[in-house]
């Protein structure tokens, strides 16, 4: 019985997820992909002389509020 | 002022307590639970810290933990929507945990602190700094130093793998990051993986292999220019690129794209625990040299735009020994330190001391020569009434030594005569190496030791190595080194006088016969390149492990011997008195030392437990606990 109900609550969480995931997400994704281009540099740029993110910030107590 | 710092989830969750900048105590919690690289919250090594202070919660000041989950979270769905509609098993397999905590993660700490003791919610302050700078805090602040170019790789933080900052006084300032997905801890674990070792936690012994390859054949030059062409490109400042094609971490279910790896080098993956073929050494031979590379040539930029003659390490590469030593042997810096606790267990420290000094404000001096770590002994230790119920318990016959000094002395005699050893001594330590308070010590000089280690004491692989402890004063006796090297992070050759001669042949002979020549006057503690993990033993951070290599120097006039971590293969290292007695019963160690009592396994009663390593069931035990990822298991990125 209690198998059963833990079958049934992992597809109910799949596929809600799932609609999550292909109905929200990939649509998003699309719109995601045009305005932020590409965040992960997933294309080789050729010439490149480096793959680091300038950040030159000193940290200070306001950066450990916030979760 | 009390500060308490928390790592988890990820791999390695830990508790570290400070007291103003002083470190009271500092444990993972793996080694309560037994459960190899757990990544729960550490609830015990919590209540460890605050009972071992006697401190409140209602007395800390604050409460930190070593990353910011939201901002990890906006890059796993950046990542997702890169990929998207592809990536959904990885989303469906991540997302829940999301849901159901990380997500609530203030609720989640207030929650288990409130098991401890009824607190006023209101009252804790709980603060995040980013993943890197937790780990730029356990390297720096711990340090010796009071400026220093502090260099940080791992797998992943929130979106940085690597990170260039400046520590200064109490300031930490970042200036150059590397995001997601290219990182080195993940190039290195995507081989660790090929390899047919475990993500997380077999990146030890791809590096322990690394040694076996041979740099001056046609295939590993082949392997190393397939992985610069194809795999990735490395920038003169040492920031890389890894073509995605060839890796499936970011929303597969897997390290590599396995089809895609095959055609490159001609090899499938490698099934764990099957034959180690040539092939797979020339393999990580090329990644290790790479990864050696890439960090010089980071430090190297860290030098340019900090100008700093000291660099401070932190973040699993930095447990990569082997790229440590080669960048101190370099001279590209005067003076290196790596924290002990590289990995994420090390970030609960980092995190109460960037809280400490940056969100505090606090100052902060040093003498410039010693570190604060106390030579990294911050865990539990126990009395010698554990230890008395213990042999009662288990009926133990045992000889109490009054005097340390006949103790060591007739321990010092054991190892001599062949002896393996397990030594239980004061405070555990802190991060993943025994640095002689959870050890177990051999004889190095004996030449089937290493043998008789791996397979009888340790259960694990023949070929790995294993690590010298030298007494400091001694160090330049049997290794090239001047430096010091007390939490065994540190490689050095060893020193050409007690070195033996190679045969002509010797790059053609089977694995296993190159592991068994004879290297050295030390040879259970030489690897095959001559390298040695060194951890060079000081009197003043460790007197009883000083003395009792001493004694073994007075008797044998060898100042060196072998130390290994006292757990056997999959298990966590053995914290307690009583964990130290069932690990020693279990395997073919001959004496166990705890505190002043000396067990002679020939006197002890028969172990009953039929949890012995040779039993199928107790390997089914052992891998439902050890948590760490399977080899077909996904790669918790999104955990």
């Amino acid at each position: 019985m209690l198998k059963s109900a833990e079958i049934i609550n992992t597809v109910t969480a799949v596929f809600l997820m799932g609609i999550v995931y292909y109905v929200f997400l990939t649509p998003f994704s699309l719109v995601y992909r045009v305005v932020k281009r590409d965040r992960l540099l997933l294309k080789r740029v050729s010439g490149k002389q480096s793959y680091f993110v300038v950040r030159d910030h000193t940290y200070n107590a306001s950066d450990m509020e916030k979760m | 002022m009390y500060v308490l710092g928390i790592s988890a989830f990820y791999h390695d969750s830990g508790c570290s307590l400070l007291r103003d900048d002083e470190i009271v105590a500092s444990a993972q919690e793996e080694r309560f639970t037994r459960k190899k690289h757990d990544l729960s919250f550490p609830s015990n090594a919590m209540k460890f810290c605050l009972k071992y202070s006697g401190v409140s919660i209602s007395e800390l000041t604050a409460v930190v933990f070593y990353d910011k989950p939201l901002l990890k979270l906006g890059r796993l769905m950046a990542t997702y929507c890169a990929f998207a509609p592809v990536g959904f098993n990885s989303f469906s397999l991540a997302m829940p945990v999301w849901v159901k905590e990380k997500l609530f993660l203030k609720n989640l700490i207030l929650r288990e602190l409130n098991k401890i003791e009824n607190i006023d919610r209101k009252k804790v302050k709980l603060l995040f700094p980013e993943h890197h700078l937790s780990h730029a805090a356990s390297a720096f602040y711990p340090s010796p130093f009071q400026e220093a170019a502090v260099l940080t790789i791992d797998g992943v933080g929130e979106w940085a793998t690597a990170s260039i900052c400046r520590g200064k006084d109490n300031g930490i300032s970042i200036l150059r990051e590397l995001d997601f997905p290219h990182s080195v801890g993940l190039l290195y674990a995507a081989f660790t993986y090929y390899c047919g070792f475990k993500v997380n936690s077999g990146e030890y012994k791809l590096m322990g292999l690394a040694p076996y390859g041979n740099s001056n054949s046609a295939r590993y030059k082949n392997y190393v220019k397939l992985i610069e062409e194809n795999l990735l490109d490395i920038a003169d400042d040492g920031s890389i690129w890894l073509n995605q094609e060839y890796f499936d971490y970011t929303t597969g279910l897997r390290m590599t794209q396995n089809d895609n790896w095959q055609k490159l080098f001609g090899l499938p993956v490698r099934k764990p625990e099957t034959e180690l073929k040539q092939e797979y050494c020339d393999l990580a031979l090329a990644i290790q040299h790479i990864t050696e590379e890439i960090v010089f040539k980071m430090a190297k930029e860290a030098k340019r735009l900090t100008g700093s003659n000291n660099l401070c390490l932190a973040g699993g590469v930095a447990l990569n020994c082997v790229a440590n030593g080669k960048l101190l042997k370099s001279g590209l810096f005067d003076k290196a330190w790596v924290q002990p606790a590289a990995g994420d267990a090390g970030g609960a420290l980092g995190a109460a001391y960037a809280a400490y000094y940056i969100y505090f404000n606090k100052p902060r001096s040093t003498d410039g020569t010693k570190d604060k770590m106390r030579g990294s002994l911050l865990g539990p230790e126990f009395s010698k009434l554990d230890i008395e119920s213990i042999a009662q318990k288990y009926r133990a016959e045992y000889e109490y030594y009054e005097n340390f000094d006949e103790l060591c002395g007739k321990v010092a005699d054991l190892l001599n005569s062949g002896k393996v050893v397990g030594w239980f001594q004061g405070r555990m330590e802190w991060g993943p190496r025994a640095l002689g308070n959870r050890s177990i010590l051999a004889d190095a000089r004996n030449i089937e030791m290493q043998k008789k280690l791996n397979l009888k004491i340790k259960y694990r692989e023949s070929f790995r190595p294993f690590a010298p402890s030298v007494l400091s004063e001694d160090v330049r006796q049997y290794f090239d080194t001047d430096g010091s090297s007390p939490y065994m992070l540190f490689i050095a050759d060893v020193a050409e006088s007690i070195r033996n001669r190679l045969p002509d042949n010797y790059h053609d002979l089977p694995i296993k016969e190159k592991l068994y020549h004879i290297r050295s006057s030390v040879p259970a503690v030489t690897h095959l390149d001559y390298s040695a993990r060194l951890q060079t033993v000081h009197k003043e951070t460790n007197p009883k492990f000083w003395k009792l290599i001493n004694s073994f120097k007075e008797r044998t006039g060898c100042g060196v011997i072998v130390n290994t971590s006292f757990n056997v293969r999959g298990e966590p290292i053995v914290c307690t008195p009583e964990d130290a007695y069932r690990c020693f019963m279990r395997t073919e160690m001959d004496y166990l030392v705890m505190e002043n009592f000396l067990f002679n396994k020939e006197k002890l009663p028969v172990w009953r437990d039929k949890r012995d390593r040779n039993n199928p069931a107790t390997e089914r035990a052992r891998r439902k606990n050890d948590t760490s990822p399977r080899d077909n298991e996904i790669y918790p990125l999104g955990r």
